[in-house]
């Protein structure tokens, strides 16, 4: 029987969608700040006016739906899946007030693109877009990555039950410190402190690589968030090839490959614990899958007399499938260049990669490490259950911070997830040929969105149907939130028309 | 939150940025074998 | 009846020239066509044009100098005489020098790590760029002053409402 839904939790909902709100109104002040600092007089309208806006939506729906209790698990999950539209529809409004997006879908498409730390784009005109305005594409990313939420659970929200629901509604049920409070500002301390060195890292090597100290750092500082993030927005419209450097492409892998690392053994190696490192099911399952499917895309290349010398297949090839794999989407090759030059394995491979993601817990996207280890686990106790007499007993484990026995639980709710994204990136790839564009394309970007990857063999451009548009942005909303609090907010309708 | 030591976060970002240079590293040597014949 | 004769073969001459220096020089290229047809380009010779954008990035003798053509932009790699009269590169605040490269095409520089790029041997610059100035978008001030009205109302509103 389904309960149906009070005045009570449309109120304990739009509160906390209000507070969160505020919290993005607050993070608008930064590209404000830079703009007036550097004379970007008309962004820096943009953003107050944006600001504006989102601070009026936030004080209204505080005021019209207060109250002080706290969030139970449905209203936690709604509150969740609805920030990240509200946050896609506000944040695109300085976008959209910039001109470099021809519509105001095509800026929700891009907020949505950041916010889900995917990275593929609809922008115009890219090299010629204000400081200001780029130093937000990247901000959303950092912020996303973390967990928008989780930006608000840091600094705003005071009951701890209810931020806790809220907590894994956005993906995050791994819980690293005892309160999610002091988890989300663990989080936190990770991003700030790589995102110090990173930045000193990669404006380092662009002043060495000819690049004047300003940009070398800015550039230097929006680079970390997209790469640490996996999410793939660069600065210019070329994207890492504009740099056209070996070092920048090295210290970007190591940073995707940092930011592609479950926050919870960043917490237990930092803590002295650092075995973890390679006893961890997770660091073993990602190394296993980036060489398997790079051995592939190196044969598909190959059979395709692509990239022959070493450097080009490492910075092209390797590249391009790392940056895959992680979730992040930087690009060091045009995009049409996937289709004139890789051939289907080579592409199918990258596919692979894309689908199976990084750590869970991490700013990464997809099926997720730990998931995969686990299927193939509970594959190899089956098999080992069949090939063993009847009377053997067959108990599997494995390591994650700590010996863990493998349930059928834990099983079947891998296996559940990795369906369901298995179906989505099935049902892009679907309305991607229904409008038109051939099958392995079509899965290929498909992948991309919902899988939060951000790498295009050129589908996602801005004369793409509306309907593709709306189908991506969905699939990146999806996929950033593992299903759960979408599934909620259905549920949640249905109770609101069907319920007693 | 307890402040962890700051030898052990270095420590702890040095191992990291090791295991993502093995995994560089790796790629490089499987395009290395890729590109031999 | 001499002259005339002398003066349509000069003419035809001078016709015949035109054609085959024509032919010999480099056919300008949008990007598009560069990175679509790139194998069709890979080692020719050919000319690109488009703005400066970004900047310069001096390696040595050499320098990287990206050039966009509105639809894509590509890396152009010049010796560094080539690179002195380029004052302006496209951003927010200015427009860049517009050029036209002519070079060598990669489809995958061996020379860069498989980067698609034109090695120049020629640049000739087309127009100059300059400092674009910002004129300020005085709607977006008044949309600026209303709705901090409004917010100023919504703040006074909630703090008074709890007291």
């Amino acid at each position: 029987m389904i309960l149906r839904t009070r005045l009570e939790d449309f109120k304990n909902i739009g509160y906390y969608l209000g507070r969160i709100m505020i919290g993005l109104a607050l993070v608008m002040l930064v590209p404000v700040v830079l703009g007036l600092a550097v004379q970007e007089t008309n962004p820096a309208l943009d953003f107050i006016i944006s600001l504006e806006i989102t601070l009026l939506f936030g004080l209204i729906l505080m005021k019209l739906c207060y109250t002080e209790k706290d969030l139970n698990w449905m209203q936690g999950m709604i509150v969740v899946s609805l920030s990240w539209v509200v946050a896609m529809l506000l944040g695109a409004i300085p976008l959209y007030l910039s001109g470099h997006w021809k519509s105001y879908l095509d800026a929700c498409f891009d907020a949505m693109s950041g916010f889900a730390t995917t990275g593929l784009t609809l922008v115009q005109d890219l090299d010629h877009l204000s400081l200001s305005h780029n130093l937000w594409r990247h901000l959303i990313m950092f912020m996303g990555g973390q967990g928008i939420v989780i930006v608000a659970l840091s600094f705003f929200v005071k009951g701890a039950s209810g931020a806790f629901k809220m907590y894994v509604g956005e993906a995050r049920d791994e819980k690293i410190l005892p309160n999610v409070i002091d988890t989300s500002r663990f989080i936190w301390l990770v991003s700030v402190v790589y995102l110090v060195l990173g930045t000193l890292a990669l404006g380092v090597v662009g002043i060495l690589n000819g690049m004047q100290p300003f940009s070398a750092f800015f550039h230097g500082a929006c680079v970390f968030m997209a790469a640490f993030d996996t999410g793939g927005f660069a600065p210019q419209s070329q994207n890492i090839l504009y740099y056209h450097s070996l070092a920048y492409e090295i210290v970007t892998m190591v940073i995707m490959v940092l930011g592609a690392l479950n926050f919870k053994l960043h917490y237990h190696i930092w803590m002295g614990h650092r075995k973890e490192i390679w006893r961890n099911i997770e660091t073993r399952a990602f190394f296993i899958t980036v060489i398997s499917t790079f051995f592939l895309t190196a044969l598909g290349l190959r059979l395709c007399g692509t990239y022959p010398e070493v450097g080009v297949i490492f910075r092209k090839g390797f590249y391009q499938l790392i940056s895959g794999h992680t979730g992040t989407g930087f690009m060091t090759i045009y995009a049409r260049q996937f289709i004139n030059q890789w051939g289907d394995l080579a592409l199918a491979s990258v596919i692979c990669a894309m689908a199976l993601g990084g750590a869970v817990c991490s700013t990464t996207g997809a099926i997720k490490m730990l998931r995969i280890g686990i299927v193939f686990k509970a594959m190899t106790e089956d098999i080992k259950r069949i090939v063993m007499p009847e009377r053997a007993m067959v108990v599997e484990r494995f390591h994650h911070i700590k010996e863990v026995f493998l349930t059928d639980k834990s099983a079947r709710a891998a296996l559940m997830i990795t369906l369901a994204y298995l179906g989505l990136y099935g049902l892009g790839a679907l309305v991607g040929t229904y409008c038109g564009y051939p099958f392995l394309q079509s899965l290929f970007e498909s992948t991309s969105a919902a899988a939060n990857v951000g790498l295009s063999c050129g589908i996602t451009q801005v004369g793409m149907p509306a309907l593709l548009k709306l189908t991506y942005i969905f699939q990146m909303w999806a996929g950033r939130l593992e299903f759960m609090s979408i599934f909620a907010l259905a549920g949640f309708f249905v109770a609101a028309v069907k319920g007693k | 939150m307890r402040l962890q030591t700051p030898l052990n976060v270095v420590l702890g970002i040095t191992i990291e940025v090791v295991y993502a240079l093995a995994i560089v590293l790796a790629g490089f040597f499987i395009g290395f074998v890729f590109s031999l014949r | 009846m001499i002259k005339k004769v002398q003066s349509i073969s000069f003419f035809l001459v001078s016709l015949c020239l035109c054609v085959f220096v024509s032919l010999c020089c480099a056919q300008p290229v949008s990007s598009s066509a560069l990175i679509n047809n790139a194998k069709d380009y890979d080692g020719k010779l050919v000319e690109y044009s488009g703005e400066v954008i970004g900047e310069v990035m001096v390696r040595g003798a050499y320098a990287w100098a990206n050039v966009s053509d509105r639809d894509n932009a590509l890396g152009i790699w010049l010796p560094n005489d080539l690179i002195r009269g380029l004052l302006y590169a496209g951003s927010y605040k200015s427009r860049g020098d517009t050029v036209a490269i002519t070079g060598i095409f990669h489809e995958n520089c061996p020379e860069h790590g498989g980067d698609l790029d034109i090695h120049a041997q020629a640049v000739r610059k087309i127009s100059p760029g300059r400092v674009a100035r910002e004129r300020i978008n005085f709607a977006k001030v008044n949309q600026v002053v209303i709705l901090g009205g409004l917010c100023l109302l919504m703040l006074i509103l909630t703090l008074f409402k709890r007291k």
